[in-house]
């Protein structure tokens, strides 16, 4: 095989998590961290897909042995008078690594362990060694520049990855940031000593809790530390220069009713600290010899604490793309828009989650210009426009199947799944309680398929077109192949193949009802998937469905959100 | 606890089995957690679960019954927990409808 020298720029958790890969792939990694560690970073909540990952590369029994708080759940007090409702990462575990619940860690300490882990690896790390001058113009090779003052040095590699957070040197350089419109936001935060408050299944859980000048992220840490940070609009910057960032916290955090009922009296134990620019990609992820990764790419709002779990999820991504460039060089360009695609669909995943919940909050504070400001109301809402998830929701408003003033109907969905059986937090709750409304959803969901007695298939032709997928075992970029129309409307979620094919084809010539599509993608070994391959089919817009009068029968998309549940995207 | 409805709940679940990787094991059927904790089924298996077994007891009872009904999921007990609850709930339910469990249609 191919041997690849690659540039890691950054030891974080995307640095650490693509060194890790690249070394098991049979790469050689060099990370060059700016920082001598441990040093402090926010991000602290994290989600059961990044746990996999560190999982699969080996780091459970370390992960364990530091006893980091188990988070079973995000809980939500989202909207003013609405009960608690609770994301659940409960989930079948189908194999070890799947996993049911993620962990809340202090950064300082969970960077520190990862980078520990790369070092007895025998990877090449150096700390307090910037990088600067990237140059990625020669075809073959990147070169740069490591090191400070005198000391610096001019190296070579094959490959390299900007996992260099905000200020990654290769992302500003080519400068294809796009701040974003919608989430003009910044965090303020510090942190208590209080104990969890809740036995039970709360415990551990991170709290959002929405009030008027914004919400609050409460999460749990060891050592009785509760991380309590305020999302509020960049307009009170002004304020904060006024009275001073610990002033403004205190006074701010104190109009979060929900919120200091569950700090209590605890003492605040750290300084206030502020971030500002919230949330921006990238015009590109990736090309030729390099790959952005993690927050060098891009970052979003953290109400679903997707951050960590963006930078571990591109991280894989980006060692696997190299490996297979490394052995074939041929298929370089369909390796990275493969990248390309599978980063900005999860981004924007997450991207469309927020955006919904964030309307629907806007509807219970209506004085509030926090959340007025962050309500999709009308489908040529500028600060979306370069978002695909809202071209494809605007466009569909045209043919009446959805309208943009469905769209917080979604997170409405969403909460009624997880809506406690109280108004208050208690030790009373159980995640089993939530079992019935899961159900009932799900049921309802197979009733409305059930009616449907014939799929139209939108366009002339079922094709499949190569994509790619990280084999979740050995981390290898595998090529696969997707359903897809003659226009190149696509569902990547699963590959399929032509068997598939096949019995999708059959639509554009005969009259298939759900049940018997179903009962045939089963007979082709698709079973556990089948209901979610036509559904996906369906939110990609490559099937329609019609009841027996000749009705569309409308199925409402569902929030994706990767990193939580059975499959991963890497 | 019925035995004819066990064994059918365990034939359907060796069918979910022919096309599953983690095969669900049935050896200690009773107790076998389907959803919630240690469960084995996510809800939108769980449902195609339940679907299957609602065939199959029409077609060995001759009596259409729903699992996934207001009722079923606002049990106290839910009778998705454990395999035996199912049974039981399935018994109920058949009970009602006017047909005894052991005598097929």
């Amino acid at each position: 095989m191919n041997r690849s020298t690659v540039a890691i720029i950054g030891a974080g958790p995307a640095g650490c998590t693509a060194a890790l890969t690249l070394h098991r792939l049979g790469h050689t990694p060099v990370v060059y961290e700016r920082d001598t560690f441990p040093r402090y970073r926010v991000g602290e909540s994290f989600l059961p897909g990044s746990l996999s990952i560190f999982h699969r590369l080996g780091l459970q029994d370390r992960i364990d042995a530091a006893g980091f708080v188990k988070k079973p759940s995000a809980t939500f007090l989202w909207g003013r008078d609405e009960a608690p409702w609770t994301f659940s990462f409960t989930t079948p575990r189908t194999s070890p690594w799947v996993f049911d619940h993620a962990i809340q860690v202090q950064r300082k300490e969970f960077d520190q362990l990862l980078l520990d882990e790369v070092r007895e690896r025998g990877i090449e790390v150096h700390e307090n060694t910037p990088v600067s001058h990237v140059d990625i113009a020669d075809p073959d090779r990147v070169s740069l520049t490591a090191g400070r003052g005198e000391t610096a040095k001019r190296l070579e590699f094959d490959f390299v990855i900007d996992a260099g957070g905000s200020n990654g040197p290769l992302a500003r350089k080519l400068d294809v940031r796009r701040y974003d419109e919608f989430y003009k936001s910044f965090a303020i935060w510090s942190y208590f000593r209080r104990p969890d408050p809740f036995e039970g299944d709360l415990k551990g859980t991170t709290y959002s809790i929405t009030f008027e000048d914004g919400w609050v992220w409460m999460i749990p840490l060891k050592d009785d530390l509760f991380s309590v940070g305020l999302v509020v609009d960049r307009s009170k910057a002004s304020e904060v220069k006024q009275a001073g960032p610990e002033r403004f916290y205190r006074e701010t955090l104190a109009k979060a009713d929900r919120a200091k009922e569950i700090l209590g009296d605890a003492e605040m134990v750290e300084e206030v600290r502020v971030v500002h620019d919230w949330s921006y990609d990238s015009e590109v992820y990736s090309g030729g010899r390099y790959f952005l990764s993690g927050d060098s790419a891009c970052f979003t709002d953290p109400l679903f604490s997707q951050g960590v779990h963006l930078a571990t999820q591109s991280a894989v991504s980006a060692a696997a793309a190299i490996d297979r460039i490394a052995q074939r060089e041929a298929e370089r360009d369909e390796v990275h828009a493969w990248y390309n695609r599978a980063y900005r669909e999860t981004y924007e995943q997450y991207h469309e989650f927020l955006a919904s919940f964030y309307t629907l909050a806007s509807f219970t504070e209506p004085e509030s210009e926090f959340w007025s400001k962050r309500r999709i109301s009308a489908s040529d809402d500028g600060r979306l426009n370069r978002k695909r998830w809202f071209t494809r929701l605007a466009a569909s408003s045209g043919d009446g199947t959805l309208s943009v003033a469905d769209f917080r109907d979604r997170a409405t969905t969403m909460m009624s799944i997880g809506r406690h059986q109280r108004m208050e937090l208690s030790d009373e709750f159980t995640d089993d309680e939530l079992n019935p409304a899961r159900v009932r959803w799900i049921s309802r969901l197979t009733k409305r398929l059930n009616r449907i007695k014939r799929l139209e298939w939108n366009g002339a032709e079922v094709t499949l077109k190569p994509y790619y997928k990280v084999d979740p075992e050995t981390f290898r970029l595998e090529p696969k192949q997707v359903l897809a129309n003659e226009d190149g409307l696509d569902m990547i979620k699963w590959p399929l193949e032509e068997r598939h094919r096949q019995i999708l084809s059959r639509l554009l010539k005969e009259e298939v009802g759900y049940k018997e599509l179903i009962r045939e993608l089963s007979d082709a070994d698709q079973q556990e998937l089948s209901s979610q391959i036509v559904i996906r089919l369906m939110e990609a817009g490559l099937l329609t469905g019609y009841d027996k009068n000749g009705e569309q029968v409308v199925i409402q998309d569902r929030l994706r959100f990767d990193g939580v549940g059975t499959e991963y995207e890497v | 606890m019925n035995d004819r409805l066990l064994a059918l709940i365990q034939d359907v679940i060796e069918e979910v089995n022919e096309r599953r990787d983690e095969k669900i094991p049935v050896t200690e059927l009773t107790s076998l957690a389907l959803y919630g904790d240690n469960g084995v089924f996510d809800s939108m298996q769980l449902v195609n679960f339940l679907t299957q077994v609602e065939e199959a007891v029409e077609d060995e009872y001759g009596e259409e019954i729903s699992l996934t009904s207001e009722k079923a999921v606002s049990q106290r007990v839910s009778p998705f927990g454990r395999v035996s609850r199912l049974a039981e709930f399935i018994e109920a339910e058949l009970a009602e409808a006017g047909v005894a469990v052991s005598q097929p249609v």
